[in-house]
């Protein structure tokens, strides 16, 4: 079992009652794995999951967030800021600010997920990868699974969306092309 | 009570200008967390009190920190 950490995007009001049934479905799946930021206007939820593939952590988190009457339109990996980059690979929050930036290091750090003046997120799974690129880190293999799996599970996602909006008549084509 | 770990990050988001709202004591949410950003800052942060590893949930409430772009 590895440790799979993920947010899972909801639209939509997420109401306490909501909250408290994601509990319920959790515990009874063997506890309580997963946090709650989410409101009126939707949000995210937070995932350490424990399984054997992260495709698995994925979907099993996506199926119990509907049971919980949630709306997942959107997985995303391990994303962090700055900061957190500092904190993993145990240099200072200047350094890693500076690799960003390109003023130290060999050049060429990934680009931010989510763009933000203050606080833009990168992907860890890119970021470590970079890292041992520059001999300053190890790739993070469960972070690259959790990256591709979340890739997976999106595409999966924008095929089922786009299956309930297509005519009748084309549903058919496009299952066949994806299955 | 929540554990240690959990209180810890809960003290931490006051110290970093959320406000904390404490549950009623049935329910699995141990509190909400509002980020300095009032009505248009971040979605609110539910804090369930007795999570599988306290350690996570207090790592997720730090991550919640630390991506709020309303910090002063």
């Amino acid at each position: 079992m590895y440790t799979y950490w993920f947010d899972l995007e909801v639209s939509g009001a997420v109401s306490e009652r909501q909250v408290e049934t994601l509990a319920d479905v959790l515990v009874a799946a063997g506890g309580i794995d997963a946090t709650v930021q989410a409101g009126a206007d939707g949000g995210s939820v937070m995932f350490s999951r424990a399984s054997d593939s992260a495709l698995h952590a994925v979907i099993s988190a996506v199926e119990q967030l509907r049971a919980a009457g949630m709306s997942v339109i959107g997985a995303r990996e391990d994303l962090v800021v700055t900061e957190e980059i500092a904190e993993r690979a145990r240099v200072t929050s200047a350094a890693a600010r500076y690799w960003v930036t390109g003023e130290r290091g060999p050049g060429g750090f990934p680009s931010p997920r989510v763009r933000h003046p203050r606080n833009s997120l990168y992907s860890w799974a890119e970021v470590s990868a970079w890292l041992a690129a520059a001999k300053l880190g190890e790739v993070d293999h469960l972070a690259a699974e959790t990256a591709r799996a979340c890739a997976l599970v999106n595409a999966a996602l924008t095929v089922r969306d786009g299956l309930r909006d297509l005519p009748a008549y084309d549903r058919p084509l496009l299952a066949r092309f994806v299955g | 009570m929540p554990a240690k770990e959990i209180l810890a990050a809960l003290r931490d988001l006051l110290s970093a200008g959320w406000r904390i709202q404490i549950a009623n004591g049935r329910s699995h949410a141990y509190a909400r967390a509002y980020c300095p950003g009032g009505d248009d800052g971040c979605p609110p942060l539910s804090v369930y009190g007795t999570p599988q590893v306290p350690e996570h949930e207090a790592e997720k409430m730090r991550r919640a920190m630390r991506r709020c772009p309303h910090r002063p």
